[in-house]
């Protein structure tokens, strides 16, 4: 193996066993567990009128609204300082006296925690749809098998996105904040303005259920701009629950998701590399 | 000798304040460079500069020929560097945080229990950092720096935090690095430490270099005065005229059969020797040279010398 390459997965592995040690992987991955089955088990309590275990596809409906935002939350909280607090520690310096560049340390990072992340979500949400599948069935397993992948995908988004943020910053404090901003902006303040510009373009509200709404191309497509709102296209798209533009089949949702990792984390590198530390 | 270091008229601008400025500097192999200056002097700036952490505004560093940039970063396994701060990792212990070193520096991983033992962590290599004193987390960053026996040392403020003992560590570990043919350049606030183990020493004030040269050549240019205090066989009194009146003598304060005089170093001899021409007995004696600290405070002094 190249030197440089195995310099980079100790880092990585430190970063993962870092999250091991301190329990927090554990954590998270029985934070995703309970809430999954919460969803699935008292999701829409007021509308069924009944408790108790559903299957895939009720469970990804009401799901998929607790995955939206709790995923970006842990993302968030595990990414923000991933680059700033190495630079306040001082210890940076020490990694850089390694063989490894800038960008090979904000990968090394990346993939230590994206190890962390990829571990509680696909787990905590496969141990729960294990555990969904063997009560209620597994039909409609495939389709879960999608949505565990989405959620991945929008967990490393939130994830790389705030190593953007803790590259740029230079306090810890200041990364949390931007972080917190980064969630409330995504996932309240973006569909707020959306919504906005929506009705004054003299769009109005049809009777009938919000999922069968029927709206205009140019605001699904605004919505690939917000990587939560990807996600939720996703969902629709594995449930068949909106009707989308032709060009929004999942295969280019998958895709759209996957520029949500790459540019903020491609941004974090060159943002890094030329930072005074 | 080589230039281990070579700092090329280095300039570094913060928004609009200069940090260094046009800094100049050259360290040869198998010397200890001491680098002194007030807080806020532009040592660390420098020493980041050094190690690739900051770009400079202007100019130039060379670390073994290979110039340094935040791009290209410095050549890992020949360079132990000790920052200015450094909290290690938390949930690590002692010799895992060692280990990891190890791993980034591709140094075989056995040198860890020799390096705990040297900075005196044998027995607590197995506890967390987070439980570690200020003392023991600058021992454990020292013992990292060695890993490797890299050519060159670059330690910034690496008595920091330590105790008396933990002085006397730093020391030996710059001894034992220069005796086997490595570099040492470190900043200090610790001037005893630096006039112990420094070959020749760089004083920074405002970003400038003001002085660069050994001690024993700053003392003559800076004439900073040896102070000789004797203890005579008889009173003051009779000698003071004499000894008043040569021009060698800088300064004279007699009482009873005590005098402190001061002179240049040159002159020490030719002082005592007319002491005891005068007709009386030094029963005891005491010298003390110029410190580093006389010297630091000459240029640290608003206006310099």
């Amino acid at each position: 193996m190249d030197p440089k390459h195995k310099i980079l997965l100790s880092v990585s592995k430190k970063e993962f066993m870092n999250n091991v040690r301190n329990k927090w992987i554990f954590v998270l991955t029985l934070i995703f567990v309970g809430s999954i089955l919460l969803t699935s088990a008292y999701g829409g309590i007021e509308a069924r009128g009944d408790a108790g275990i559903k299957g895939f596809e009720f469970t990804m409906r009401w799901g998929s609204s607790m995955v939206v935002l709790l995923i970006p939350i842990v993302a968030i909280m595990l990414g923000y300082k991933a680059i700033v607090d190495e630079v306040e520690a001082g210890n940076i310096g020490l990694i850089l006296t390694s063989k490894l560049d800038r960008s090979r340390i904000v990968a090394a990072k990346f993939l230590g925690l994206a190890a962390v992340l990829s571990t509680a979500v696909v787990g905590g949400l496969a141990i729960g749809g294990l555990f969904i599948g063997i009560v209620s069935g597994f039909e409609g397993g495939l389709d879960y098998i999608y949505f565990v992948l989405f959620s991945l995908m929008l967990s490393l988004a939130y994830l790389t996105m705030a190593f953007t943020i803790s590259a740029v910053v230079r306090k810890k404090t200041h990364a949390l904040a931007g972080g917190i901003f980064l969630w409330v902006f995504f996932n309240i303040i973006y569909e707020l303005v959306l919504f906005g510009v929506l009705i004054a373009s003299g769009w109005e509200l049809p009777d009938g259920p919000f999922t069968e709404l029927t709206f205009p191309d140019w605001f699904r497509y605004a919505s690939l701009s917000n990587p939560s709102q990807v996600f939720e296209l996703g969902v629709f798209g594995i449930l068949d629950l909106a009707n989308l533009p032709d060009l929004m089949n999942l295969p280019f949702l998958f895709f759209v998701l996957f520029l949500w990792i790459a540019i903020p984390l491609a941004l974090s590198s060159l943002i890094f590399k030329k930072k005074d530390l | 000798m080589s230039g281990v270091i070579r700092i090329e008229n280095l300039t570094k601008v913060y928004n609009g304040i200069t940090a260094v400025d046009s800094l100049n500097l050259e360290v040869k192999k198998g010397e200890v460079f001491g680098f002194l200056g007030p807080n806020g002097a532009g040592k660390t700036t420098t020493i980041k500069a050094m190690m690739g952490l900051l770009e400079p505004t202007k100019g130039k560093i060379t670390i073994h020929d290979e110039v340094v940039s935040v791009f290209s970063g410095i050549s890992s396994s020949r360079v132990g560097y000790l920052p200015e701060v450094v909290d290690l990792w938390d949930n690590l212990t002692g010799r895992e945080t060692l280990e990891f070193m190890c791993d980034l520096k591709e140094v075989p991983r056995k040198e860890v229990d020799e390096k705990l033992h040297k900075v005196g962590l044998r027995d607590a290599g197995e506890r967390r950092v987070k439980g570690y004193s200020k003392g023991m987390l600058q021992r454990l960053a020292l013992a990292q720096s060695v890993l490797g026996e890299p050519d060159l040392l670059v330690l910034d403020e690496p008595s920091a935090g330590l105790d008396p003992s933990g002085t006397a560590l730093v020391k030996n570990i710059v001894r034992e690095h220069v005796t086997k043919g490595g570099t040492v350049f470190f900043s200090s606030h610790i001037l005893p430490s630096v006039e112990a183990v420094a070959h020749r020493v760089g004083i920074l004030v405002d970003g400038k270099l003001r002085a660069l040269d050994s001690l024993d050549n700053l003392r003559e240019e800076l004439q900073i005065p040896t102070r000789m205090q004797l203890v005579l066989s008889s009173h003051h009194d009779e000698i003071k005229d004499d000894l008043k009146q040569n021009s060698s003598i800088r300064s004279y304060k007699g009482n009873k059969n005590m005098i402190t005089i001061t002179c240049a170093k040159r002159d020490k001899k030719k002082v005592l020797d007319l002491v005891e021409n005068s007709g009386t007995e030094i029963i005891d004696f005491d010298i003390q040279e110029g410190t580093l600290e006389d010297i630091f405070l000459s240029f640290s002094r608003e206006g310099g010398p």
